[in-house]
């Protein structure tokens, strides 16, 4: 189920209902409501991999029992045993093929022919997530963060909970776990923040990443007959697009799971305001890079151990990352890019220099050396995204190249603006309101006054309808992963 | 709790009346003209325009009205030429209600015959850009129209283009001045080669648009239950999917009608043919092969044989002429419409 379909407009207020009014007498039945509406949503895209969903769900459940045992090395044969299950789910899933033609090309290279078996199997949605709900829980118990959950149910939900179950944020058991077997009432204030999360994420999604959409496909389809400045709109069009789609998922669920009582960890913070790319990073899908600096970066030592073990797990973490999203070379590049953009910073020990102020702290507008800064990073990361929404390899070397290569051959063709250059209207509110927020993220009330908040509210829903009708309903890039 | 669900549903109920306000704004006949420039129901456009700018063209000229069938079918250059002084002012898609739209505008100007398109299978549907024409309120007040799901789409379509066009009007307000100066209406595809045998043809419009039709005849020919039952079946669901659900435009042809006779335009109907006619009824007849509705009593013109037409060459799809067969069929009907 789609957050901006609607069925989901018919989903969401039954459940809450039936969640609030009929359900509240026992936090059991409440839990048990969540799951089976979870379930409902999951099973809504394809019920034939809901089975995958409870089993990998149950499988979690159980390894978490006996990674709890006091006995370390059972403890750790049991962690081990955990994280090939859950990496062997993604790894029949999402990189079975892409091994299988890769050692199929390398066995060409010695001149042996080989004719794999490929899997014709969809890559269930929101695999990449649930199976990292479920390592963390598993790993959280091994360190002894977390017990072992006695109740099924609340240990389902904290999986499966729909707003987070297909595209995050990736949350922690310790942080919601907590949640689920805690009472929860009603609480007005959160609710109302909710409600205005997902309004804005859904501005964000339906008017400027569908808005541009268009734009993207076309230039990314057709890249070899466009001009330099067509194909450079082009790639900051994607900037936009990604930026509102995931980031717009995360506001709607962060919103959704606030109607229900449940706060989650933040995924964004306004990444396109920051200063350099390590700064970008604590502010871009903020669950998954903690997940991978808590998870993988920590364990290998991080930086502690030396100057090359800081580049080696520097380039795992980001490698890890990219491959991640997808099975092909392509987002093992854009992985490789970040790191190489990372790699200085860490080298001069300025990967940490912007933690905890924001740009232009204290101030209306940045300064000239703010601006640049930001700039620059925004630069960087559109270059790298190139590779990120490219179907494969070659196509983002040639998009690159052909950008050069326009320029210096048809300098002429920089002052034609491309078609669809109107989209980029809508990118000027969510600058300006990202910029207006900055300090944090979960704020969205535009004035004291209520007359105005209603108003800016009361326009923000008209957009919203209005670019429904005009866009087709797309599914959201995060899916995919 | 319940200050919430207050504040929610009042937002709602707020947003619902500021909606229904926002599409009873009127969008002018210029504002139409420019919303569906570009797009594949310009024609509006060219209608619209000529009527502003032209209406000396429509006095004592034949007005073809009707789908793309019309729009691409009937060439109205070749009539003119002839001495059979035409207008060809078919719009992509089909909708009664447009044709309405269009009459009412047109018989002021004393155009010498309207002619409507026939439907094969007499399934008169509301016609998808009406929104930009009319207002709910306007198209429920003249159609009487209660199916849900047109109503349910109709709301938000005019939404857009309500908001569309004050946007345009804020943005570019000169845009509004665009006018359309093409001689004739007739509009019609190049050749495509379809890649299908004449028994696939046949088997797909068998079963889709010529269903009902073949249906009903062998019900009268044939006293096997099983048909009887399945004919059953099919009208039964086809008069409530059109008059609860989809919208039944069958009305809207007879207000239609009406309106021409109360102001004394003659009025008559035209059949284009589909491949299938050329394939596989050559010598189709018009009670036989028509679902004619009992309201209508106006002549029909049409080809008695129209297996002329049945090389693909002729076809740009399964349905509709392209350039060479619409240039050969106008040849043809010629000779049938009244002079």
């Amino acid at each position: 189920m789609l957050f901006n379909s609607f069925e989901f407009l018919l989903f969401l207020p039954i459940v809450f209902i039936l969640y609030w009014f009929v359900f509240n007498k026992k936090l059991n039945w409440q839990n048990t409501l969540v799951l089976v509406a979870s379930y409902i949503f999951y099973g809504w895209w394809s019920w034939k991999f809901m089975g995958l969903l409870i089993l990998s769900t149950a499988l979690d459940y159980v390894y978490g029992f006996w990674v709890a045992s006091p006995n370390r090395k059972k403890a750790k044969l049991f962690l081990w045993l955990s994280i090939i299950n859950n990496l062997g789910i993604l790894a029949i899933f999402k990189y079975y093929n892409f091994f299988a033609l890769q050692f199929q090309k390398g066995f060409e290279l010695l001149g042996l022919h080989t004719n794999p078996i490929l899997l014709q199997v969809a890559l269930p949605v929101g695999i990449s997530f649930y199976t990292f709900h479920g390592m963390s829980y598993v790993f959280d118990i091994y360190r002894g963060n977390q017990k072992p959950v006695r109740n099924f149910i609340d240990y389902a939900v904290f999986v499966s909970f729909f707003p987070l179950l297909v595209a995050g944020p990736i949350e922690r058991a310790s942080h919601l776990l907590p949640q689920v077997q805690r009472k929860r009432s009603f609480n007005y204030s959160q609710a109302v923040e909710g409600c205005r999360l997902i309004l804005w994420g859904m501005f964000k999604k339906v008017v400027i990443a569908d808005s541009l959409a268009s734009i993207v496909d076309s230039t990314f389809s057709n890249y070899q007959d466009q001009n330099g400045v067509k194909l450079i709109v082009g790639a900051i069009a994607f900037s936009f697009q990604i930026y509102g789609d995931f980031s717009g998922y995360s506001d709607i669920a962060i919103g959704t799971a606030k109607l229900f009582g449940f706060e989650l960890l933040s995924n964004f913070k306004f990444p396109y305001f920051s200063r350099d790319i390590a700064e970008f990073w604590r502010r871009w899908h903020i669950s998954l890079s903690s997940w991978f600096r808590d998870y993988l970066y920590i364990p290998l030592g991080g930086s502690k151990n030396g100057k090359n073990k800081s580049i080696r797990n520097t380039f795992i973490i980001f490698l890890v990352s990219g491959f991640w999203h997808g099975a092909s070379w392509n987002f093992i590049a854009w992985g490789f890019i970040h790191a190489c953009g990372f790699l200085p910073l860490l080298l001069l020990n300025r990967n940490r220099k912007y933690v905890t102020d924001i740009v232009a702290q204290d101030r209306k507008l940045p300064n000239l050396k703010e601006l640049w800064q930001m700039s620059t990073t925004f630069a960087f990361v559109t270059f790298a995204w190139v590779f990120f929404r490219a179907d494969e390899m070659q196509i983002a070397l040639g998009y690159i190249k052909q950008i050069g290569v326009s320029i210096i051959n048809h300098p002429d063709q920089l002052f034609i603006l491309p078609r669809g250059i109107f989209s980029f209207i809508y990118i000027i509110p969510l600058l300006v309101s990202d910029w207006y927020f900055r300090g944090d993220e979960r704020v969205l009330k535009f004035s004291n006054k209520k007359l105005i908040n209603m108003l800016v509210y009361t326009l923000i829903l008209l957009t919203i309808l209005y670019s429904i009708i005009d866009n087709d309903h797309s599914t959201f890039i995060y899916f995919q992963f | 709790m319940f200050k919430f669900l207050r504040k929610i549903i009042s937002l709602i109920f707020g947003l619902i009346i500021l909606i229904l306000a926002i599409c009873e704004i009127k969008i002018p006949e210029k504002g139409i003209i420019n919303l569906t420039y570009n797009t594949s129901y310009e024609k509006i456009a060219w209608d619209l325009n000529c009527i502003m700018h032209n209406p000396q063209k429509i006095y004592n000229s034949s007005i073809f009205i009707g789908p793309s069938w019309v729009q691409g079918g009937i060439n109205d250059s070749i009539l003119s030429n002839n001495g059979y002084q035409s207008l060809n002012f078919g719009v992509n898609h089909s909708g009664s209600d447009l044709d309405f739209y269009l009459v009412s505008r047109i018989v002021k100007y004393k155009p010498k015959i309207i002619l409507l398109h026939r439907f094969p299978n007499g399934q008169d549907v509301f016609h998808p850009m009406m929104p930009l024409l009319m207002s709910p309120i306007e198209h429920f007040s003249i159609f009487k129209n209660y199916s849900i799901k047109f109503t349910l789409t109709y709301y938000p379509k005019r939404f857009y283009f309500v908001v569309k066009y004050l946007t345009l009007k804020i943005v570019n307000p000169f845009s509004l001045n665009k006018k359309y100066y093409s001689k004739f209406g007739w509009r019609s595809e190049g050749f495509k080669n379809i890649h299908l045998d004449k028994k696939n043809v046949i088997k797909i419009l068998d079963e889709q648009k010529f269903f009902n039709i073949r249906l009903k005849n062998e019900y009268f020919n044939n006293s096997n239950i099983l048909t009887w039952a399945n004919f059953k079946y099919k009208y039964i669901w086809r008069y409530f999917y059109s008059n609860f659900i989809n919208g039944n435009g069958e009305n809207a042809r007879v207000k239609t009608l009406l309106f021409c006779q109360l102001n004394h335009i003659k009025v008559a109907e035209i059949y284009v043919p589909h491949f299938a006619d050329a394939l596989y009824d050559s010598k189709f007849n018009d009670n036989q092969y028509y679902f004619k509705s009992k309201a209508i009593k106006e002549t029909c013109y049409h080809l008695k044989n129209v297996s002329f037409l049945s090389e693909q060459k002729y076809w740009f799809d399964l349905d509709h002429l392209n350039t060479n067969g619409s240039n050969l069929f106008t040849d043809s009907i010629l000779l049938v419409l009244p002079r």
